[in-house]
């Protein structure tokens, strides 16, 4: 392999990586914050791309507006499926398995939902900014400079937001001590209704600018979902800087993988990956024993 | 005045209180002693909402609590340091003690009741930055009363403040209530050791298998013949191997 050949696989894997650790870590703050494992998470990075695709090119919003109206209008979707179909499971005996069946069942239900309204027919999105820029020689499209840009600065931008806010702090509370908190103030179930918003609208705006990359189809948030779970068993479960740092080193070894064998072996890659890390370290990368 | 009237708790189908009733005023210490799993914790979570009561009514200056979410007790100025410290273990020190005035009731005293926890606490200077998750348990005791009386409580519950602590630590967080009592805020904890408690106490209550069976001063539960026979003769002898609590 050439440096340049390596070079420009290292920059591949690093956007690849970011996009994993904005899903990742949407994934591991729901799992974090209150053990729930969201098998619907795909569906509504699904669902995003299809409004961003829905406003845009049908109702002919501006893109950008768009993209943030289908990130609040997901969000919002997240908070009453979760009131609705998973807070009323959260007290019950077994929960823990309720809760898989349930969001299981809600992604079932929302693929079969947007198969009905949209087809199977791969729908495209514009990019929101064309032309490319060369970094080192290598040129790079700006649509996947602002995939990596965005990830980034919404990883750090939630990151600041956890540690200093006082809506952050609640939401840690929650996560570590639930009748602690409450017992401090914290309105413990409104907490966890917004955390599983937040989680959700995470991997919204992971889709909202993939979208124009990857065409927009009712099974399009399946792969990512998985990639989404390999991040966080690789990072720690539970671990939202663990995720972070897992979805760059997957996207990292997944393109310097694909190019010493081919793109067919990135799946094998990754789970290999995990396999490798959960066997050297078998609570994760950051996560505790 | 908390009054406790007539409190029945289940779990499922268990009962766990029957009929229990308690009051405490303001700079008073209640204490309620009783062997392990006789329901002491629960009274105490029920009065906060923690558990659902069954039965039987709570009241602060006569409005119901009943019914009033955990979240906004402080707004009623009822605080609650839980068993076993329940500190944020991942928080710092000093986030775990800010953390006790998220409440907005709490927001107004802040500064002054930051200021006296510190003085309280030097344990809350001395590991600010640490994780609380490191402490020792004695110095987590100690965050964990700081951050309850963050929140600016009329009415305290302690729920086991003194469990697993070395004896020099129990005469630190006694004089800790003795301080908070000089400050007109009432206390309600809960103890095995009955001497422990009743001397600490203005009033005391002895709860066995869920019923209070005693109840009187603590100077008077202390010369109580059955206290006495059963409880702090069983400690005598385990004074002997060092036993605390």
């Amino acid at each position: 392999m050439s440096a340049e050949v390596f070079f420009t696989q290292i920059l591949n894997g690093l956007v690849s990586g970011a996009m994993y650790a904005l899903i990742g870590a949407g994934v591991a703050l729901i799992y974090g914050t209150q053990r729930i494992l969201n098998f619907a998470q795909g569906e509504f990075f699904m669902l995003a791309a299809f409004g961003l695709f829905l406003l845009s090119t049908q109702v002919g919003l501006p893109l950008v507006v768009s993209a943030v109206c289908a990130v609040i209008l997901v969000a919002a979707f997240a908070a009453l499926v979760y009131r609705a179909a998973i807070q009323p499971l959260m007290n019950r005996e077994g929960w823990e398995f309720s809760t898989i069946a349930v969001t299981l069942g809600i992604a079932v239900l929302l693929q079969n939902v947007a198969f009905l309204l949209w087809g199977e027919k791969y729908q495209t999105v514009p990019y929101f900014i064309d032309g490319s820029i060369a970094i080192a020689g290598i040129a790079m499209p700006l649509q996947r400079v602002l995939v990596f840009a965005t990830c980034v600065g919404v990883i750090v931008a939630m990151t600041l937001f956890l540690k200093y806010s006082r809506l952050g702090w609640a939401i840690r509370a929650t996560a570590q001590q639930p009748d602690a908190a409450a017992v401090v103030g914290v309105p413990v179930q409104r907490i966890r209704m917004l955390t599983f918003a937040i989680g959700c609208g995470l991997a919204a705006i992971a889709a909202v600018v993939l979208a124009p990359i990857y065409a927009v189809n009712p099974w399009i948030g399946v792969p990512h979902l998985l990639k989404g779970f390999v991040v966080v068993i690789m990072g720690g479960i539970g671990s939202f800087p663990g995720a972070i740092l897992a979805g760059f080193v997957l996207g990292i070894v997944e393109a310097i993988g694909i190019t010493l064998t081919s793109s067919e072996w990135r799946d094998v890659i990754a789970f290999a990956a995990v396999i490798l890390v959960i066997w050297l370290r078998p609570a994760g990368l950051l996560g505790k024993s | 005045m908390l009054e406790v009237t007539d409190l029945d708790v289940h779990y499922g189908s268990t009962r766990i209180l029957w009929n229990v009733s308690l009051r405490v005023a303001p700079g008073e210490i209640a204490a309620i002693m009783g062997p392990n799993g006789s329901g002491k914790s629960t009274i105490l979570k029920a009065i906060v909402g923690l558990v659902k009561a069954s039965g039987g009514t709570v009241t602060l200056d006569g409005a119901t609590l009943l019914g009033v979410p955990t979240h906004q007790m402080l707004a009623r100025r009822v605080g609650l340091i839980m068993e076993r410290r329940c500190l944020f273990p991942a928080m710092t020190v000093m986030e775990n003690v800010r953390m006790g005035a998220f409440h907005p009731a709490a927001a107004a005293g802040f500064d002054e009741n930051l200021a006296w926890v510190r003085q309280l606490f030097p344990v809350i200077d001395q590991k600010a930055g640490v994780a609380a998750g490191q402490l020792s348990g004695g110095q987590q005791q100690m965050v964990a009363i700081a951050r309850g009386l963050m929140g600016a409580p009329r009415y305290l519950m302690m729920d086991e403040p003194f469990l697993g602590l070395s004896p020099k630590i129990v005469d630190q967080i006694a004089e800790v209530m003795a301080a908070v009592k000089a400050r007109g805020i009432a206390v309600v904890f809960n103890e095995q050791n009955a001497h422990l408690s009743f001397s600490l106490a203005d009033r005391g209550y002895l709860l066995e298998s869920g019923r209070i069976v005693i109840e009187g001063s603590g100077m008077g539960m202390l010369e109580n013949e059955k206290i006495r026979q059963v409880y702090l003769g069983v400690e005598a002898a385990r004074a002997g191997d060092g036993h605390v609590g």
